[in-house]
């Protein structure tokens, strides 16, 4: 296939996992990537507001990252009260 | 001329279809079995009564009105008969005959176009004029044991006691299995076990292979919790599915076997059978039901048997009544809008799926008071169990007080709050995907419908020009991106 960008029939091909959520937890997966260096940046390509395309050996990783966030944001009642 | 007068099939459907039948289990292995299959069940009496139950009303009614015709069925007649427009399409007819045809009870024949006939399968006919009269001679509804008069026959209570022991035995044993929980529970019988752990309900998770199990290892999986919730009916019908799979797997003929669960479901609470005169063919099958609480035996291997009610509710059809035994019993729940539970029972069974997701505070000899909160909820999804499922049980085993206030029966804050919590469980949705980026508008809508008539988009965005394809796919679209290329290339 023609890589060459001035050929207006050219098509850029990416593989990755695409990961579909709503949008705030796209902003925490955005703050995630921004916090990581260099290798360890999972994300490929932004590709709207609720898609994301991420590298797969980081799927597992980034799933278990964004419960531990969401849990912090839970209000979780006082046993006692 | 009267016409009967009830509703259209399809009016009424949508209201049994919100809650799965309870023999969906035994729909879907039939849907998958051959004509021969049926010619072979079709043998026994007392199966095509129990499939003829089985049958939405309106079918039921056709074939029992054509039961005694010498013609085939003709389109025209079933048309009148649910007073159909007469111009209505064949496919509108064949709708309302489908799970007859399904069930390999009429043949289609097509005519021409726009009129059918329907021819019935001999062997069902002759065996639901024999059920109907009594005639026949498969001895296909049991054939009583011929006992001194004298003796001692355990009572219908006694059954049912039985019965409910023994299978909520093997439930209590799953429940325990999962929760670490040590109330004592007798280990079934190592075939039971056996085939806990084929249906994937159980599972040893020491044992890497999934060849080699330790049954006496096993734990409960996601599937296991799953069948845990489901009600008593459903429960049976899946076990009876995962033996007669089990049969199968093992090449043995499972006719037999199936036309015997029939025969069980035709039998009476109360009465002793003689087991080699009524199943000849299916005596070890019939001993391995035994070990489920299907049947009761007297002596180990006597030849006298009790069908208890687990085995004799089987065919009812009607899903209401089969619950009516113990329709009381199961209906303990009180559910407050402030998460908090009451359940008014005692059995060991019912705590201990209760406190699979509720938060047990409290328990008095007849009374359990728990709490339905985010960490236990969220700690059961994690086992796989969803929010529906627990919705349908909380109601399903709702305290008759519930229904004295307004519907709906869970209040909308609790049936809404578990569904955020299953949804924050899955707030990402990943699936592995190649991402094709476009410059010309023309190729990306090519692509795009290349990819949908070939079920591998993922997702387009028009606006971007990207498409996302199922990464098998790759080779296909790309060798299709290419061609169209050279093709606009060129001028074409």
């Amino acid at each position: 296939m023609s890589s060459a960008y001035g050929d207006a029939y050219a098509v850029k091909m990416t593989s990755g996992v695409l990961v579909t959520c709503d949008s705030a937890a796209k902003q925490i997966l955005l703050h995630l990537d921004s916090s990581r260096e260099g290798l360890y940046k999972f994300m490929i390509r932004d590709v709207d507001e609720t898609h994301l395309i991420i590298k797969r050996e980081y799927v597992d990783e980034i799933k278990e990252l964004l419960q531990d966030e969401l849990e912090k944001n839970t209000y979780i009642q006082d046993p006692n009260l | 001329m009267v016409q009967p007068s009830f509703s259209h099939p399809r009016n009424d459907s949508s209201s049994s279809s919100t809650s799965p039948s309870p023999t969906a289990a035994l729909d879907t292995f039939l849907d998958n079995q051959h004509q021969s299959y049926f010619e072979e069940l079709y043998k026994s009496e007392a199966v095509c009564l129990c499939i003829l139950r089985s049958l939405p009303p309106v079918c039921r009614h056709i074939i029992l009105h054509h039961l005694w015709s010498h013609q085939p069925l003709r389109t025209t007649e079933v048309k009148s008969f649910v007073q159909m427009d007469v111009k209505a399409s064949l496919e509108e007819v064949d709708e309302v005959m489908k799970p007859a045809l399904k069930r390999k009870i009429l043949h289609p024949m097509i005519l021409k176009k726009g009129k059918n006939i329907w021819s019935s399968n001999d062997a069902f006919k002759r065996g639901l004029r024999n059920a109907l009269t009594g005639l026949g001679t498969s001895n296909s509804f049991g054939v009583p044991y011929d006992r001194d008069d004298d003796a001692e026959i355990p009572s219908q209570e006694e059954l049912v006691a039985y019965g409910e022991e023994a299978f909520e035995g093997i439930l209590k044993y799953m429940v325990s299995s999962g929760l670490g929980i040590g109330f004592s529970v007798a280990r079934p019988q190592p075939e039971v076990l056996e085939l806990l752990h084929i249906s994937g309900l159980m599972t040893d998770p020491t044992d890497e292979t999934g060849q080699r199990p330790n049954i006496n290892r096993m734990t409960i999986t996601s599937k296991g919790f799953q069948f845990l919730l489901e009600d008593r009916q459903t429960q049976l019908w899946e076990i009876l599915m995962y033996y007669l799979n089990a049969k199968e797997a093992n090449s043995e003929r499972s006719a037999e076997v199936l036309s015997m669960f029939f025969s069980l479901g035709c039998m009476q609470l109360g009465q002793d059978y003689s087991a080699s005169k009524s199943f000849p063919h299916a005596l070890s099958a019939l001993n391995d039901l035994a070990q489920y609480g299907f049947i009761y035996r007297p002596s180990p291997d006597a030849d006298q048997f009790f069908p208890t009610h687990l085995a004799t509710a089987l065919c009812s059809g009607d899903a209401a009544t089969t619950k009516g035994q113990d329709v009381d019993e199961k209906r303990f729940l009180i559910l407050e809008t402030n998460y908090k539970i009451y359940a008014y029972t005692s059995n060991e069974l019912e705590i201990a799926i209760l406190n699979l997701f509720v938060d047990i505070r409290i328990r008095y000899p007849n009374l359990v008071v728990g709490k339905l909160d985010r960490k236990n909820v969220k700690s059961a999804m994690e086992k796989g169990i969803s929010a529906n499922q627990i919705i349908s049980y909380l109601s399903s085993h709702a305290h008759p007080q519930m229904y004295n206030s307004p519907p709906p029966l869970l209040h909308p804050t609790i049936v809404d709050q578990l569904h955020l919590w299953d949804r924050e469980r899955n707030r990402l949705k990943t699936e592995d995907t190649v991402m094709l980026e476009f410059f010309s508008k023309e190729l990306f809508e090519d692509t795009v419908n290349e990819a949908t008539t070939n079920a591998a988009l993922q997702l387009s965005i028009p606006t971007q020009k990207f498409m996302f394809i199922e990464p098998q796919t790759k080779a296909a679209i790309t060798d299709f991106v290419k061609e169209r290329q050279n093709q606009l290339r060129s001028g074409f």
